[in-house]
């Protein structure tokens, strides 16, 4: 499981920990069920406070991402996948809308949005 | 879980230095950072728990039981390291672990044997033909050999370099993957802190600032700079701590929603670091 | 507290060639004094291995470690009084061994081997001189106390000569009731009244120099 924390950012310790790793569920590569370090685990390989990491994991647990089995550890929830298609809809909502309100600033049109949507799309797709 | 480590109300006066009132307490399973500048009590305070010298009043309660009335039975599960080495420097390593070993009930001779392959040390070596880092990692060794459930550590790291003091720092959140043990670490080297600690106690002329868990102190804690003008009788009273010059000031501020946010907006906010705290209770004004 | 008396000996192994020789040197030395040079010699012998248990624990500062480690201060000063009993007796082994070799090859001029009642004096002198200076040493520390027990040590050291001198050279009342005292401590009874006094004024001086290390500060 891939988390690096940026001492430099605005966002609290806990609160990069668990955007990561909501991340990696959303994106599927943590999958339903799978393990994830423990606690005192996760705080000695990212050298932080163990108290951190266990907020972090309260956090993800009452968003409904994992869940934490008492003398067993955490785990991925079993994700019901109307709600993590929820999920991921939401989140290239959001950025939509940004760019949706930009376009209008700068005056472009929709069909033109599209095209260049399209067009981008496309062009990750080939290569 | 009840608390490894309580002290109450401790007091103690000693020579010109008096501490006063002294309150916090330790979990099992968590780091504690015992910090404060150069003589503000933390060695008085950890001699006191080790029963080296005697309180004038107050209370230590260790795995639940009183101090002074367990003394032994509580020692036979704390590992102390204190900052100067103190094991005979003519013997040998082996020789000391010959004395020390029937010391502990549960001392376990083969980590003992263990640690020193890992720390690099050769246990023919006399202590007075160690480094300074190798007498300490020495110590840590007998330390951490028994079973023992506070590991004390009064100013370990101080004369060691960087590489040593992480070296130090990950046996120790290596000791914390169970549960049951805990550490308290004093120390004035900030830094070592800054990342595997879990709470924050902060002691400066024979009085404790703060105890709470670190996140608390760095998420919630804030330098706010400005013009001079800007310091107005609001933040004085807020803040924590102020220092002013000529043109500008700094404040430690707990609770930045405090400050208008008019005045707010034209200040610098940054986050700040456990050093920033000391120098701050140590050299600032105190407010009202 | 057997591990603290072990210490004890590990501490001073490096000096055992010292120590060995200082039982030759007595026999030379004291063959020609008033007293028995077997007792003479090995209360040296034991003054100097005692001090060098509180010279080894003041350089290191290793009584803060001790204290630390879970021992009952009690126990720490117990074993200062064991670790004197048990130089006392190697103390008193090496010097009849010494003994034993002169008087097989005929050096030194001694006179006699050792008897029992030199046991019985070597453990007065020890007890009255361990009973004075532990407590001192166990409150003050060694650098303190050296000075003053040098001169507690050179007086007890010389107290054999000195009786003995003064039965043999000076006709006096006291000197006869001092005679007869010694007298009837040479006896079996009186031997073994002197060891009891001996062990009590060890316990006493116990009982005070724990009371003095219970409150000590580190």
């Amino acid at each position: 499981m891939y988390i690096i924390i940026k001492n430099s950012s605005d966002d609290p310790i806990y609160l990069q920990i668990t955007k990561q790793i909501k991340k990696l569920i959303m994106q599927g590569e943590l999958s339903s069920g799978e393990a994830l370090p423990s606690i005192r685990g996760l705080a000695k390989e990212l050298q932080i406070s163990v108290i951190t990491t266990k907020r972090a994991y309260e956090e993800l647990e009452k968003e409904g991402f994992i869940e934490t089995i008492a003398g067993k550890g955490s785990f991925v929830a079993m994700q019901n996948n109307e709600l993590l298609r929820e999920k991921k809809r939401k989140v290239i909502e959001e950025k939509l809308e940004e760019v949706v309100a930009e376009s209008k600033l700068l005056k472009i049109e929709l069909n033109e949005l599209q095209e260049m949507l399209k067009l981008i799309y496309e062009e990750g797709y080939n290569e | 879980m009840s608390k490894i480590l309580e002290i109450s109300n401790l007091r103690k006066e000693y020579n010109k230095f008096l501490l006063k009132d002294i309150s916090f307490s330790l979990e099992r399973g968590y780091i504690m950072g015992f910090i404060g500048p150069n003589g503000a009590g933390k060695s008085t305070t950890i001699k006191l728990i080790m029963n080296l010298i005697n309180k004038d009043s107050g209370k230590i309660k260790i795995f639940d039981m009183d101090n002074e009335k367990y003394d032994t039975d509580i020692k036979q599960k704390i590992g102390f390291v204190y900052d100067e080495n103190y094991f005979y420097v003519d013997l040998s390593i082996k020789t000391l672990h010959r004395i020390i070993a029937p010391v502990y009930k549960k001392w376990d001779s083969k980590k003992f044997n263990n640690y020193l392959s890992d720390f690099d040390l050769d246990p023919n070596k006399k202590i007075k033909q160690l480094s300074k880092g190798m007498k300490m990692k020495f110590s840590l060794a007998v330390a951490l050999s028994h079973d023992a459930e506070l590991i004390i550590m009064d100013e370990p790291t101080s004369g060691l370099d960087p590489v040593f003091r992480s070296e130090i720092l990950e046996i120790l959140s290596d000791i914390i993957q169970d549960e049951r043990k805990s550490v308290l670490f004093s120390t004035h080297i900030t830094s070592d802190l800054e990342r595997i600690a879990d709470y924050i106690t902060f002691i400066n002329d024979g009085e404790i600032v703060l105890s709470c868990p670190k996140y608390d102190i760095l998420e919630n804690y804030k330098i706010v700079k400005g013009k001079k003008s800007l310091l107005d009788n609001n933040i004085k009273r807020i803040a924590e701590n102020y220092r002013e010059n000529s043109f500008n000031f700094e404040a430690l501020v707990s609770n930045i929603n405090k400050i208008d946010k008019a005045v707010r907006d034209e200040l610098t906010i940054e986050k700040p670091t456990l050093d920033d705290i000391m120098i701050f209770t140590a050299r600032g004004e105190k407010s009202a | 507290m057997l591990s603290l008396c072990i210490r004890d000996m590990l501490l001073i192994k490096n000096h055992w060639k010292l120590i060995l020789g200082y039982p030759i040197f007595a026999l030379l030395v004291f063959s020609k004094l008033n007293a028995s040079p077997y007792v003479i010699g090995a209360f040296m012998i034991v003054y100097l291995m005692n001090q060098y248990y509180f010279y080894y624990d003041e350089k290191n500062k290793s009584e803060k470690i001790f204290v630390s480690f879970p021992f009952r201060r009690k126990t720490i000063v117990q074993s200062r009084y064991l670790s004197l009993i048990i130089s006392c007796l190697v103390a008193f082994i090496l010097m009849a061994i010494a003994g034993l070799i002169a008087i097989n090859f005929d050096v030194f001029q001694l006179q006699r081997w050792v008897k029992a009642i030199d046991m019985v004096q070597l453990l007065l002198m020890t007890a009255i001189f361990g009973g004075l200076s532990l407590p001192l040493y166990l409150r003050f520390g060694y650098s303190k106390m050296r000075a003053i027990n040098i001169i507690i040590f050179f007086i007890i050291f010389f107290i054999p000569s000195i009786i003995n001198g003064l039965i043999n050279e000076v006709s006096h009342p006291i000197i006869e009731t001092l005679k007869n005292i010694l007298i009837k401590v040479s006896s079996y009874n009186g031997m073994f009244m002197s060891v009891l006094f001996s062990i009590c004024i060890l316990l006493v001086s116990m009982l005070i120099a724990s009371s003095f290390y219970e409150r000590r500060e580190f």
